[in-house]
């Protein structure tokens, strides 16, 4: 009887082949994850570039321009980082009216009114004969919209050029 | 003699090992159905790998900076309205998003600023801005209590609050949408939130 119960005991402890696959899986799973999504571990992501990515975001208040700071992260509307604001600049917003002689003329909105503002973002992108991406997979290129924004302003950024980054 | 005692006792053995072996299946059915610590711990794992593909997945953190709470007020511009709508607005007045979630409370009477056009003159040759003879903007100033981290800002509801993010406003006795245009940390050195 009391070799019984101990030969109960050990098969209820027994871990067999399987189970040591299974955890070996979930544990090498959710390390993964957790590396992947907490560092910026270069050897779980795919290849990537540093590249300069310029910008205009059209018709802004004049006004939300002081809230944009060299070094501010930019992130795309899924939270995504794309990079880091490494220049920006405005110009007068502008319109486009008819002229004396019927024409389409380029004007300008008068100052303290709105803006155009333009800037180039320095982040690491994945490069392959497709283009530049994301992490994530999203298409950087010129003619691209993308809703980005920083930690206090929320921006239309469209893309107009993407180049290497002469900081690589 | 010898022999039927003999015959008896096999019997007898025979009888008792079916009966262990009828309890041994026993038991072994017993255990098929038992929790033992390797179910507990593959039970464990799966919970906290469902846990991280939700934290990740989310659009509110879970784990890391989940966002402290800051007191801010923040003004939103509502362009193009019947002026008249400005004494509907009073200071003290909950303010609900289009979602209905409470979205902070109005801390100083509406400013009215004027609704300007502008235009091209080709006669002139340039641009001209004039004022709207009917309409006005509105900017309504809230103070409001919402959560703050580096990556979403500033939150409060569910609703982002960010400069040049449109945001509905619902009152009491007035509704509309309008622009983020300006957001204070109160207690900040600087002005502006950065």
């Amino acid at each position: 009887m009391t070799t019984g119960e101990k030969g109960d005991a050990g098969k209820t402890l027994r871990i067999g082949v399987l189970d040591i696959v299974i955890i070996v899986a979930v544990i090498a799973l959710i390390v993964v994850a957790l590396v992947r999504y907490t560092t910026d571990a270069g050897w779980l992501t795919p290849n990537r570039n540093d590249c300069s990515i310029s910008f205009t975001v059209s018709g802004l208040r004049y006004t939300a321009f002081d809230t944009l700071q060299k070094g501010e992260t930019v992130y795309l509307e899924s939270g995504e980082a794309i990079g880091i604001l490494n220049e920006a600049g405005f110009t007068p917003a502008l319109f486009y009216a008819a002229g004396a002689d019927g024409a389409i003329i380029d004007a300008h909105y008068p100052e303290n009114t709105l803006i155009d503002v333009n800037g180039v973002i320095i982040g690491k992108f994945v490069s392959n004969n497709n283009g530049y991406f994301t992490v994530n997979g999203v298409h950087i290129c010129p003619g691209v919209t993308l809703k980005a924004h920083t930690r206090t302003t929320d921006l239309v950024l469209n893309i107009t050029a993407v180049a290497p980054s002469a900081t690589n | 003699m010898n022999e039927l005692k003999n015959s008896t006792d096999s019997d007898s053995r025979v009888g008792q090992r079916r009966l262990q072996k009828a309890g041994a299946e026993t038991k072994r059915a017993e255990t098929n159905h038992r929790f033992n610590i390797l179910d507990v711990i593959l039970i464990l794992m799966a919970i906290a790998a469902i846990w991280l593909v939700i934290a990740v997945y989310s659009p509110t953190r879970i784990f890391g900076d989940s966002g402290k709470k800051v007191q801010i007020t923040y003004t939103v511009e509502i362009i193009g309205v019947d002026p008249a709508l400005a004494g509907s607005i009073a200071v003290g007045d909950e303010v609900v998003n289009a979602e209905n979630f409470n979205i902070g409370r109005v801390i100083a009477e509406a400013e009215v600023a004027p609704y300007q056009i502008v235009s091209y003159d080709p006669a002139a040759g340039e641009v001209i801005m004039s004022d709207h003879p009917d309409l006005v903007n509105l900017l309504i100033t809230m103070s409001a209590t919402v959560s703050s981290d580096d990556v979403n800002g500033y939150n409060v509801s569910g609703q982002r609050i960010a400069v040049g993010r449109n945001i509905t406003l619902v009152m009491s006795a007035f509704e509309g949408a309008g622009q983020c245009i300006g957001i204070n940390e109160v207690g900040a050195t600087e002005g502006g939130a950065k």
